[in-house]
């Protein structure tokens, strides 16, 4: 019997973590990758909420587990379309075909929202607003701070919610881990520069998860970031590079003005593609606005099969979610895609 | 002369006559008395004679209608010119061959009846053929009419009007009292002959027989009734816009001015939505048609305030765009009436703006420029950044007065009806305005620009930057090569329909790159979807609104969107796949970049601070 086929696109946690469980299972897998290097968003991160484990720590776990005889990674490979061919689903990059598979596992993640659509917090106009992801690249000292690192206590805020849960931007879901990004952000800036004064800007603070509550405990009472309830309205340039902002405090009810030596972004997460629906094929698409993310058929039982056998879904690229469960995801799918398999033989 | 079957006629006619009557007198008494006072100076004026000639031109010919939609005014116009025909042919007729002019109204109606048979000279003939004429050109308008009831895209219409019983009845008889009097008149010619080209040969053809001799009266009741029945409804129904209508243009021509408050009862409102038609111009013009849940379109707006049913609901949803008000052949003040409504529900409403600070005027800086972004503009920051590049390449002094701090220019206070808020907000800026001593105020937002201009009633003149750039390249101070870009113009409401601003953003553009159509531009342009004019409208009807818009600008594949208003800008932006740059924006990146190549976000400071 020769070895059966699967192809993942996306080698980022979702598409490693089943990679790895799939290859250990026994089947063949091809990676497909779109960027030169794995490892998704977590190739830019620094450290991880609720401990505060290195990222790159995670990453290499994992790479060292997909070097696996059975997985062969291809990078630099954006695979625009899926099609069947009787039994087995055909890969193809633009027009070409690249492989022919038993079964195809969608692990394409999500993107980060441009922050750049609201142009009233001035990102890409002033050089002192960043985004979070960008934050992390100043943590690993990959970029040089937007101020001056000598200052006795800079100021600086992060605003949470940007591009998340705002029906003008056309995503009204929240994207469930920069609250808790935010808070170990803020945690890391005080390490950083510990005279700072650290101000967040949240609508709800969403602790769901076991230790995010502790951390933001921990950041209020032990590193006095202030939380202030209220959605900024502008940003708009002071003195030097500084920016001043203006939101609402919420809870104090009362309008607020800050000068800030950065502004910090907090970008949600938006769908990285939609699943076009031709008659066979599926293409991969490009997003449009309110797009959404892929949508699973049966929720609840089973949220990891299409309705086309032989496809499958994992990870952020069906809605946010956190590392942890991404890993769970991973290992879940790749169970339901050998049963699958198993099955057709 | 005298048959009973003139009486269905003669008393409807007469009710009608006296029930418009009560119901004008009344309306006119609730005119202001400054707008009463006009009436009466200007009644034996030239401006009445303008009045007539222009029912004449829109009550009969329909030329406006006749203009957006052809088929639609033929369609008005041969009904209504048709019946005008009739009715003044009837009348020469009547004088022709009795020599008595004041002869009783039945008696031109029901002429033929009375004598069938005309004889004279060579004007007889003219007459016969005159009168089967107008009777054919009212037929064929009411079978475009049955047409459109059966299939409105057959006349040009997206969106036809829905009718209420009341109306349908009143429908019904005027739709029968043309072919009655066909009938009733074929009958008459069939019997004892005469008749003209349309009567003659149906009457020989129908009604020749010995048979028919018993269809002849009883036609002509029928005829009557119609008519009778038809009159007596027309002051109940919505054909009370006929009458009132010519009413309204009279009105207007006496120089009428805009009454304060929402009194749809009296006075020149009650003309103004009587007079609507129903025509339903405005039904394709609006950008939210079958998209929003309401339908708040001025047709139906106009309807529900006429039958004096709930409609803040729809004076708030409307997004006051203008697209309609800008259509309608009646030319009523579409957007005054809504704003008074509005003004009806928020007289209650909470707004505390005591916080305003007084602005202190310690020197007056002079400066060619006063810069006022407005608030929008603060969500704006390139536009404004660009347009300050552009004022110093062009070596204009200027002061932002509302950079560090500003408040509203009241506009959006005053479309959600809160007029008396928006007067402290003018207050505020007139203030802060005349502390520089400036040559003109330029504003880059639209919404400003039009209440500047509308209300301040400030002592320097007021321009937006379209305008100003475009005097700036004009007069040399600013060149710009032409690029091989393709650009596609947005009209913001408030800067084309507001404020009749169409050349300058165009005449600018036209300098850099070649301007691409698209099929809704300058008047008939689409809203954003986002106008600050719509109170209620929920987020999806108005991103439902945006693609419409966007996918009409995108149309001819331009390279760049460009419009001039920092509400447009955003919001088409997050829906478009083409780049959406404001005006200033696209001049300022041309300085830098011969090839028209865009540029990202992180090269703008650079290129500022070069
Ligand atoms: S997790 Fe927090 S910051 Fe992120 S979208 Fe949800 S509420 Fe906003
Ligand atoms: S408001 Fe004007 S355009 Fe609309 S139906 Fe009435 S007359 Fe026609
Ligand atoms: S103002 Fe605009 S949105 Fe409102 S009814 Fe008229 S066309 Fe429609």
């Amino acid at each position: 019997m020769t070895q059966q086929k699967v192809a993942i696109i996306g080698a980022g946690p979702a598409g490693l973590q089943s990679a790895i469980s799939l290859a250990e299972m026994g089947f063949l897998v091809q990676l497909f990758e779109k960027e030169k290097q794995p490892g998704g968003h977590l190739a830019h991160w620094h450290v991880l909420f609720p401990d505060r484990q290195p990222a790159n720590e995670v990453l290499d776990a994992l790479m060292i587990s997909a070097m696996n005889p059975n997985i062969s990674l291809i990078t630099g490979a954006e695979i625009s379309a899926i099609e069947p061919s009787g039994r087995k689903w055909q890969l193809k990059k633009a027009e070409t075909l690249i492989c022919e598979v038993d079964a195809v596992l969608l692990a394409s993640g999500f993107k980060l929202f441009d922050a750049a659509q609201k142009e009233e917090y001035g990102y890409g106009i002033y050089p002192a607003v960043v985004t979070s992801s960008e934050l992390e690249a100043l943590f690993m000292h990959q970029k040089p701070w937007p101020f001056n690192e000598n200052l006795e206590s800079p100021k600086i805020g992060l605003v949470h919610c940007v591009g998340s849960r705002d029906a003008k931007c056309g995503n009204l879901y929240c994207s469930k881990v920069c609250c808790v990004t935010a808070v170990k952000q803020a945690i890391e800036l005080k390490k950083t520069f510990p005279a700072a004064q650290v101000y967040s800007f949240y609508m709800d603070m969403r602790m769901f998860g076991l230790g995010y509550e502790e951390l933001y405990h921990q950041a209020q009472m032990e590193y006095r970031v202030q939380f202030i309830r209220g959605r900024l309205s502008e940003a708009s340039p002071a003195d030097g590079q500084r920016i001043q902002v203006k939101a609402e405090d919420t809870l104090m009810g009362r309008p607020l003005k800050l000068t800030l030596d950065m502004l910090v972004l907090m970008v949600g997460m938006t769908p990285s593609v939609v699943l076009g629906n031709g008659s066979a094929s599926v293409e991969l698409k490009k997003p449009m606005f309110a797009d959404g993310f892929v949508k699973m058929p049966g929720q609840a039982l089973d949220d990891s099969r299409l309705q086309k056998p032989g496809l499958f879904v994992a990870g952020a690229c069906k809605g946010p979610v956190t590392l942890p469960d991404v890993v769970k995801d991973a290992k879940a799918t790749a169970l339901d895609i050998c049963n699958y398999l198993t099955e057709v033989l | 002369m005298f048959h009973p079957f003139v009486l269905p006629f003669s008393i409807g006619f007469t009710v009608m006559l006296v029930v418009l009557a009560v119901r004008y007198a009344y309306w006119l008494r609730g005119l202001s008395l400054v707008n009463r006072k006009r009436c009466l100076a200007n009644l034996f004026s030239i401006q009445t004679l303008r009045g007539v000639s222009e029912i004449l031109r829109e009550s009969l010919l329909h030329l406006k209608i006749y203009k957006t939609n052809p088929v639609l005014g033929f369609m008005h116009m041969s009904l209504a010119f048709g019946w005008f025909l009739l009715i003044v042919g009837g009348k020469l007729e009547t004088w022709y061959y009795t020599g008595d002019f004041a002869n009783p109204i039945y008696y031109a109606i029901f002429f033929r009846y009375f004598e069938p048979v005309t004889s004279g000279f060579w004007m007889n003939g003219v007459m016969v053929f005159f009168m089967d004429f107008s009777l054919l050109l009212v037929l064929t308008g009411l079978a475009l009419a049955l047409a459109k009831r059966i299939r409105k895209k057959l006349v040009g219409m997206q969106n036809t009007t829905r009718h209420s019983v009341g109306n349908r009845v009143a429908l019904t008889f005027l739709w029968l009292i043309f072919p009655l009097r066909l009938m009733a008149e074929s009958a008459t010619a069939g019997q004892h002959g005469g008749g003209g080209f349309l009567t003659a040969s149906f009457g020989e053809w129908l009604f020749s027989g010995t048979w028919a001799a018993s269809f002849e009266v009883p036609l002509w009741w029928a005829y009557s009734f119609s008519l009778g029945l038809f009159f007596l409804a027309l002051p109940f129904s919505r054909y009370l816009h006929i009458p009132t209508e010519m009413v309204l243009i009279l009105l207007k021509q006496w120089d009428i001015k805009q009454e304060t408050g929402f009194r749809p009862q009296k006075g020149l409102q009650a003309f103004e939505v009587h007079a609507c038609s129903s025509c339903g111009v405005c039904l394709d013009a609006c950008p939210g048609i079958n998209l929003a849940h309401d339908a708040f379109q001025a047709s139906y707006f106009v309807k529900a305030v006429r039958e004096n049913r709930e409609v803040q609901s729809l004076a708030t949803s409307c997004l006051n765009c203008g697209a309609c008000n800008s259509a309608c052949p009646v030319g009523i003040h579409l957007e005054g009436l809504r704003l008074d409504c509005r003004s009806q529900i928020f007289e209650q409403s909470q707004f505390n703006h005591s916080y305003l600070p007084v602005p202190m005027v310690l020197w007056r800086e002079t400066t060619e420029v006063i810069l006022y972004t407005g608030c929008m503009g603060r969500m704006q920051p390139k536009t404004s950044i660009a347009f300050k590049a552009l004022l110093t390449e062009a070596g204009i002094s200027f002061v932002h007065i509302d950079e560090k701090a500003g408040v509203c220019c009241g506009r959006p206070l005053a479309l959600a009806g809160a007029k008396d808020q928006a007067v402290k907000m003018m207050t505020y800026n007139r203030d802060l305005i005349n502390g520089h001593n400036g040559k003109v105020l330029v504003t880059t937002c639209p919404i400003c620009y039009r209440y500047f201009s509308e209300e301040y009633q400030l002592d320097i003149p007021v321009q937006h930057h379209s305008q100003f750039l475009w005097e700036l390249m004009n007069k040399g101070l600013l060149k710009r090569e032409m690029q091989t870009l393709k650009l596609a113009y947005h009209d913001p409401c408030d800067l084309g329909r507001g404020s009749g601003c169409y050349e300058p953003p165009r005449n600018v553009l036209s300098a850099i790159g070649q301007l691409v159509a698209n099929q809704k531009e300058r008047d008939k342009a689409l809203c954003c979807g986002n106008n600050l004019g719509s109170l209620s409208l929920t987020e999806t009807t108005r991103q439902q609104i945006t693609a419409k818009t966007v996918e009409v600008l995108t149309q001819n594949k331009p390279d760049y969107i460009v419009t001039a208003c920092p509400l447009c800008k955003p919001t088409l932006s997050k829906q478009s796949r083409v780049p959406v740059k404001d005006l200033a924006e696209l001049l300022l990146l041309t300085k830098h970049h011969a090839k028209g190549h865009p540029v990202s976000a992180q090269q703008y400071q650079k290129i500022l601070d070069s």
